[in-house]
């Protein structure tokens, strides 16, 4: 069993690097590519494997596995050497080495506080407070007001600190539109027609998330933090939601999603889990293939078109 | 325990007659002034409905048509038939043209009330519901001026209703009334054409037992719908309404002509080809809608875009509709699986048509979308009750009272102040006023030239001057029926108006006529000062229109 198991591991590795390879060859994002970028991807692909193997069982782990390979979020990004792969390495290694030497998971927790920390302000990441538009919004907003008789209630409710807060709320809740991760609502690199997840994960993801809810220990609950402020960097961007900060919590959907393919394959003996297995595996397989050749043809034409717009 | 219930029967009615009053005056007040002046869409069914009701045919001199041809749309009849009676008792005006929309608005609370209690059985939600409803900014934006959604989702609300009714008394009037109320709303608008068939299908799967109790009634229904449809059916697929479905077509959209089907691109394989690639498009717009942006920030495009406005709910209602659909999943609740194919049936239809999130396509959403809302104000009540203490609670009224004061008052600068100003182009703000000036001064000019084309930051927005004057003006719709309305030169125009671009550079010669048009067609840096007879501005400040006319 463990020679298969690491066979397929390899097999995805192969598909991963594939894939990588065959996107740089029609879009060439970057003159050269960097193979560090491509091996940290790799290296990313194997620490989720062996930790996933080690919260579920190695199926779900190689399920997750081939979503990282496959999913045009990770490749994308490696192919342009967005730090924030960097960054993901990091913390997965991090995670894994508190997994094998058992460390507590309150360490882990500040560990990625600090981390993270580091990381927004060595490379200045925040940038929501800074937003311009934000401010000119306010300032236009209590300049009709003050118009009007309204004025005093302007000053109470159109204050910069009250639009900051509503701001900051809204790109909190932005995290969690479906679109964002399952369809090309948010332009991977800001031009790319690629959903960062395909779609047809979505029905696995949704089942997942109902499973998770239910299942997950109290004992997780600071994995379950850590895990949720993965998303700050993208909530503190100006650009809400930043695909290129939500890789961060990549693992976690792919994790979520393999749990729900995963109770696919178990239960297909019942109706409803065969069809919603067809169903999925029909509109991955479609929109990979179409994704691929999208890649080939029409994506070349984007990425000029983004580069002369710029 | 009968006296416990009539009194309770009686709180209720009076309960419920309090928030129709409360949502009468919301959906009353000042209708005139805001929305600032007459859409295009609003002028167009309204002279329609005139001409009908002078002439019994529409602008093209077709008569009683199910389908009106206007501005080349293809107008639904329903909207434009209920506004003949308010336009024949009030006159053609504002007024009696929003009357309609804002009347069947303030009566479908109630009516709203007797479809939440048929779905969940329960009065508490019910009741929550409608007072959600009765403040729904979503609701009372669509309530203040004609609009063909919220009178559609209003009929589809009275068909469910008449067709659970139906299901639970077996009386055969539920059967016509549901049939006859769920087909007019298919001759309101569009988007509940593929609606109502699709949801009526979820329908049929989830209510099986019931219906097979219930088989004669059920087939009197069939056969209603059947015969009523007919008409319906010739126009949509074999008729003019195909025109209308083609213009607002998925595969029309800008976004997808652009950037992802990168037209006009040569050679495509199979795999690649538009259609699979509009499959997706439709599938991510439909995904879309789940946008907490279009949710509670700024989903009713009533401020300019990419700033904070209204969202089709209020932020305050962020938690009840989060934990409402919690409570809906793990939960049993009557009727749960109605409730969610309404939803997700309801988001097909705006899904398939061109534009971004569009609050109107998805307006048939709203009774589900509040009753959630409505259900997890229930639940969070019951928590609050149930695990904290009198001390917490009392922090978490507070709190919650200052936050919906906040958002209240927020809606209301944003209602009273913000839309009028950053709007009004969308309401073809300032029309009106030129449109009165040409009419009190037409006697001294021979023509009368309106540019159609407006717009503050580029001439995009091609407007209908046409109709705001054969509005303004009561023009007689048989006069206007019978008249030759294409020039010799090109030119559209009747009586002494002509509708076409204004070139400066030669109409500069051309005595005795008016010209009006924006100052993208009548640069003001080009004209003699005494020649300007009337700057228009909008409520924002800026320069809609210039009245001219050239000294020689």
């Amino acid at each position: 069993m463990n020679k298969i198991k690491y066979l397929l591991l390899i097999l995805i590795s192969v598909t991963a690097l594939s894939f990588r390879f065959y996107i740089n060859y029609f879009i060439p994002v970057n003159q050269q590519i960097n193979l560090l970028f491509i091996l940290l991807g790799l290296f990313n692909l194997i620490l989720l494997f062996c930790i996933i193997q080690r919260l579920a069982n190695y199926k779900i782990g190689l399920l997750a596995a081939l979503l990282y390979a496959i999913s045009p979020w990770t490749a994308y990004l490696e192919l342009v050497s967005s730090p924030y792969i960097f960054l993901l390495s990091s913390i997965l290694f991090l995670y894994l080495g508190i997994q094998i030497f058992n460390v507590s998971k309150g360490i882990f927790l500040l560990l990625i506080i600090a981390i993270g920390g580091f990381f927004l302000y060595r490379y200045n990441q925040i940038t929501v407070f800074s937003n311009i538009g934000l401010i000119n919004d306010v300032n236009s907003f209590r300049g009709e007001t003050n118009q009007t008789f309204l004025s005093p209630l302007g000053k109470i409710i159109e204050n910069r600190y009250i639009y900051l807060s509503e701001h900051l709320t809204s790109n909190i809740l932005k995290q969690f539109t479906p679109a964002t991760y399952f369809t090309n609502q948010v332009r991977l690199l800001g031009f790319s027609n690629s959903s960062p997840i395909y779609l047809g994960f979505i029905t696995p993801f949704l089942f997942g998330v109902l499973i998770s809810v239910r299942l997950i220990p109290r004992k997780r609950i600071s994995e379950i933090i850590a895990g949720a402020l993965f998303i700050l960097p993208s909530i503190l961007s100006k650009d809400s939601p930043d695909l290129s900060r939500l890789i961060l919590i990549s693992p976690i959907i792919f994790f979520v999603i393999s749990i729900g393919l995963y109770e696919f394959i178990l239960n297909y003996r019942k109706k409803v889990f065969l069809f919603l297995l067809f169903l999925t595996v029909f509109m991955v397989v479609l929109q990979f293939l179409i994704t691929i050749s999208d890649i080939a043809v029409r994506e070349p034409v984007r990425l000029q078109m983004f580069l002369d717009q710029k | 325990m009968k006296r416990f219930n009539q009194r309770r029967g009686k709180h209720i009615f009076v309960f419920l007659l309090s928030l129709t009053i409360v949502g009468g005056f919301l959906r009353f007040y000042q209708i005139t002034k805001n929305p600032i002046s007459l859409s295009i869409d609003e002028v167009a069914f309204a002279y329609n409905a005139f001409s009908i009701l002078k002439t019994g045919r529409d602008e093209y001199g077709k008569f009683l048509p199910l389908s009106f041809k206007s501005t080349g749309d293809y107008k639904n009849p329903v909207p434009i038939y209920t506004m003949v009676p308010s336009i024949a008792i009030f006159g053609l005006n504002e007024f009696s043209i929003r009357l309609p929309t804002a009347l069947i608005a303030t009566l479908s609370i109630p009516v709203f009330f007797l479809l939440f209690l048929e779905i969940t059985g329960s009065q508490v939600i019910s009741l929550s519901a409608v007072l959600l409803l009765t403040i729904s900014p979503w609701h009372i934006y669509y309530s203040r001026y004609v609009s063909d959604h919220l009178i559609a989702a209003t009929l589809v609300v009275l068909g469910v209703l008449s067709f659970l009714r139906m299901l639970k008394t077996g009386r055969w009037f539920w059967s016509i009334g549901s049939a006859i109320f769920l087909i007019l709303s298919m001759y309101t608008y569009y988007a509940e054409r593929l609606f109502i068939p699709l949801f009526f299908l979820a329908l049929f799967i989830l209510k099986k037992r019931d219906l097979v109790e219930r088989l004669k009634q059920v087939k009197l229904f069939i056969a209603v719908c059947a015969v009523l449809l007919f008409p319906l059916i010739f126009s949509t697929f074999f008729g003019p309404d195909r025109i209308r479905a083609q213009m607002t077509w998925i595969g029309n959209d800008v976004e997808f002509v652009r950037n992802v089907a990168v037209k006009p691109l040569k050679n495509i394989p199979f795999l690649t080809s538009d259609n699979l690639l509009l499959v997706f498009f439709g599938a991510r717009k439909y995904l879309n809608y789940f946008d907490p942006g279009f949710l509670f920030y700024s989903g009713l495009n009533m401020t300019k875009s990419g700033s904070y406005g209204l969202g089709v709910l209020y932020l305050f209602e962020t938690p009840f509709f989060i934990l409402g659909i919690i409570t809906l999943i793990r939960k049993k609740i009557k009727n749960k699986g109605l409730i969610i194919a309404w939803i997700l049936v309801g988001l097909i239809p705006a899904s398939l048509t061109n534009n971004e999130q569009h609050p109107g396509r998805t307006f048939i959403i709203l009774p589900m979308i509040i009753l959630i809302s409505a259900i997890g104000v229930v639940e969070l009540f019951r928590l609050i009750r149930t695990y904290l203490n009198q001390y917490l609670r009392n922090i978490i009224f507070v709190a919650f009272s200052i936050i919906i004061i906040w958002n209240l008052i927020q809606a209301f600068l944003i209602y009273s102040v913000h839309f009028p100003r950053q709007k009004g182009e969308n309401f073809m703000e300032g029309t009106k006023e030129t449109v009165e000036f040409a009419l009190v001064n037409k006697n001294k000019y021979k023509e009368i030239v309106f540019d159609p084309y407006r717009g503050i930051e580029a001439p995009y927005i091609v407007s209908i001057p046409h109709m705001y004057i054969l509005f303004y003006s009561q023009y007689n719709p048989a006069i206007y029926q019978q008249e030759e309305k294409i020039r010799p030169d090109g030119s559209y125009g009747f009586d002494k108006f002509t509708i076409r671009r204004i070139d400066w550079r030669t109409d500069r010669l051309k005595t005795d006529t008016l010209f009006i048009g924006s100052p993208w067609s009548l640069p003001e840096k080009d004209i003699k000062n005494q020649e300007i007879l009337k700057r228009v501005y909008l409520s924002g400040g800026q320069l809609a229109f210039l009245i001219v006319s050239p000294v020689q």
